[in-house]
């Protein structure tokens, strides 16, 4: 009887780690699984203007030495960009159009020809870097409307970062006519 | 001599767990911490995309100036995660500057003298996170606010590349 205490209790007490590996796994597993990294993301800088408050879209008179370019919805899949065109009757004149697919919803729209804005964009630069006004460098003038799809303002925005236009200034509807507008 | 030749029998091999449970518990404790932080990140937008927007410098930015607002792609302004901007038109405008003024006033040290005269500025830093896929109404709406209170950094926060 004493001899077969004494085996007993020399045997190696072990753990049984199976199962908890098991539940380890699956936990790992799952979390696996459900992790999404969060996408890095950068940024545009847009600095408002300080002391110019917020003024209307529509100058009365085309100011030459800026670039204007004007966003418009036409419907729910087409985007126009004009630039300004003192021979043209309306004093704007658009870019061509392309139909191309989004990359994100594969749906068709037609958006402006981004090669020639930038094209636009690329010249006014040069021509006023031979003037040499201010310090800021060339002002962008974005004018868009409230249709317009956020992408595409930010799709200009990348334009201006690409070719190292800082001074953008955003045109805006007067604040009193754009919430009355908007239901306020 | 045949009690010798019983010692020598093979033993039954065991595979020492230790070390594998120890790299697996590390595992299932990052990705817990990494889910975690991507559930407490800000209202899930889709970004547009902007491959010459510059690369957010997070190690220069201090948290506490800067303030992220978000546009979902139902078109709702949010701050953090849930706080929801309510209200249409005036109202709507009403309460974002009420707001962005509450959060320029809590960061006072953010505030300083225009150089170019007009009173005083907040320094703070607006990220504006607003879905590809919305109209730009409400990213009017934020920079009317942000010009009202008045913050003059406002970012535009986009993605680099598409990342699917």
């Amino acid at each position: 009887m004493s001899r077969k205490k004494k085996q007993n209790s020399e045997e190696i007490q072990e753990l049984q780690l199976t199962s908890m590996i098991d539940v380890v796994f699956q936990l790992l597993v799952f979390f696996l699984c459900a992790t999404k990294f969060p996408d890095p993301e950068a940024l545009l800088k847009s600095w408002l203007p300080r002391n110019q408050g917020l003024r209307a879209s529509q100058p009365t008179q085309l100011e030459l030495e800026d670039a204007r370019l004007v966003l418009r919805a036409d419907g729910k899949d087409k985007i126009t960009c004009q630039r300004p065109d003192l021979q043209s009757p309306t004093g704007f004149r658009p870019f061509t159009q392309m139909v191309t697919n989004d990359l994100f919803t594969n749906q068709k729209e037609s958006i402006p020809n981004w090669n020639q804005v930038e094209g636009y964009l690329v010249g006014a630069k040069k021509n006023f870097s031979e003037v040499g006004e201010g310090t800021k460098g060339l002002p962008v003038i974005i004018d868009f409307d409230k249709h317009v799809k956020f992408k595409y303002v930010s799709k200009v925005l990348d334009i201006c970062a690409k070719l190292n236009i800082t001074n953008i200034q955003i045109a805006a509807p007067e604040l009193k006519k754009f919430t009355e507008e908007m239901g306020g | 001599m045949a009690h010798k030749s019983i010692s020598h029998e093979p033993e039954e091999g065991h595979v020492n767990l230790t070390p594998m449970i120890d790299v697996t518990f590390q595992l299932i404790i990052f990705f817990m911490l990494v889910s975690e932080l991507t559930n407490m990140a800000f209202v899930p937008v889709t970004l547009p995309l902007a491959p010459h927007a510059q690369k957010k410098p997070q190690e220069q930015i201090d948290p506490n100036s800067e303030l992220i607002i978000s546009i979902d792609e139902l078109d709702r302004i949010s701050f953090g995660r849930a706080d929801i901007i309510e209200g249409e038109g005036q109202e709507l405008l009403e309460n974002l500057v009420k707001r962005l003024r509450i959060e320029a006033e809590l960061r006072d040290e953010l505030w300083s003298d225009n150089p170019e005269g007009g009173g005083r500025v907040s320094e703070l830093q607006v990220f504006i996170r607003c879905d590809r896929g919305v109209t730009s109404e409400k990213f009017l709406y934020c920079m009317f606010a942000c010009n009202q209170v008045p913050i003059y950094k406002v970012n535009v926060a986009t993605k680099k590349k598409l990342m699917k």
